[in-house]
């Protein structure tokens, strides 16, 4: 009786410790973040790389007709501390999750930082990274964020974001 | 075997019983009769076996009925209840993490993405902020044609 008692109290305890999300489960915000080199080459249709079929529907509104995949990676950040993934020489991408809401969405700071091209001949010119794009937004777990807008090589520069569960 | 009519006598004799003729009858019975010898025998194993019993001595009589007792008393209940309540309260308690689990991993209906703030710091350069029929959130910037960018 008394072995059974015991192995039932530590079998409840368990049940609570497993039912309690742990501190990496709430802590750690996942991001997918795709960075793709968009632009134009007088095609009659639109050509996507292979590793871009997954997000066709999302590229699919621009203006180019030729999508290039440059990288992809999953950012992992912790609340109030910021993520940076250098997608190229030019451009960051940097990530800080703030607060994750009751409705299953995440608050994000998200910036994208340019660094200026050599500005060869300029007088006084600083080579000085600025925030490109900078905003504060409420993401949901199964919807796409795209930046889009980022010059890149006579075309431009499109990073998607999608927040995992 | 088959019972010799001599048995009872025989075991009288055994245990010292009989007066002298007629033990010395039986003697001689027992010396002729092998049901009766083959009786004996086993009367004789029957007390060896007996002698190996530890016996208990005056000094250990009342300690060895309070052995009895104990065994015979009914058994107290007390601790009994109280593992038996702990194993029904654990049970509860696993019952009802186990209901909250499965509540509280009921999908959640998920809100739409909200774009609270959006910025540039480039000189020149405008951000707009619009949804597409998906419910897709696009932020795009339009930059100035100056070619340092």
């Amino acid at each position: 009786m008394k072995l059974t008692a015991i192995s039932c109290i530590l079998a409840a305890l368990g049940a609570v410790a497993a039912g309690r999300p742990g501190p990496d489960q709430r802590e750690i915000t996942r991001i997918n973040v795709l960075a793709v080199h968009a632009f134009s080459q007088g095609r009659g249709e639109k050509v996507y790389d292979r590793e871009l079929e997954q997000y066709k529907d999302a590229l699919d509104g621009l203006d180019y007709d030729t999508y290039h995949h440059l990288s992809s990676k999953m950012l992992q950040a912790k609340m109030g501390e910021e993520a940076v993934y250098e997608i190229n020489s030019r451009y960051k991408l940097c990530v800080e999750p703030l607060s994750r809401e009751s409705s299953g969405q995440t608050r994000l700071n998200v910036r994208v930082e340019m660094t200026p091209k050599e500005a060869q001949g300029r007088a006084g010119w600083e080579r000085k990274p600025v925030n490109v794009i900078k905003t504060t937004l409420l993401i949901s777990p199964d919807k796409k964020l795209k930046l889009r807008g980022l010059k890149l090589d006579r075309g431009e520069l499109v990073v998607v974001l999608m927040l995992r569960d | 075997m088959s019972a010799c009519r001599w048995s009872k006598q025989v075991e009288k004799w055994f245990d010292g019983e009989l007066g002298v003729e007629t033990a010395q009858a039986v003697s001689s019975h027992i010396d002729e009769c092998k049901t009766c010898a083959a009786a004996l025998a086993s009367l004789r194993r029957l007390r060896e076996v007996s002698w190996e019993t530890p016996e208990i001595g005056d000094g250990q009589f009342n300690a060895f009925m309070e052995g009895i007792r104990e065994g015979l008393a009914p058994r107290r209940r007390g601790r009994g209840r109280f593992w038996a309540a702990a194993s029904v309260s654990a049970a509860a308690l696993i019952a009802a993490v186990s209901a909250f689990v499965v509540i509280s991993d009921e999908p959640k209906k998920v809100g739409a993405t909200v774009v609270e703030s959006c910025t540039t710091e480039l000189e020149g350069a405008t951000v707009n902020t619009y949804k597409d029929e998906d419910g897709d959130t696009t932020i795009a910037v339009t930059m100035s044609k100056d070619d340092i960018w």
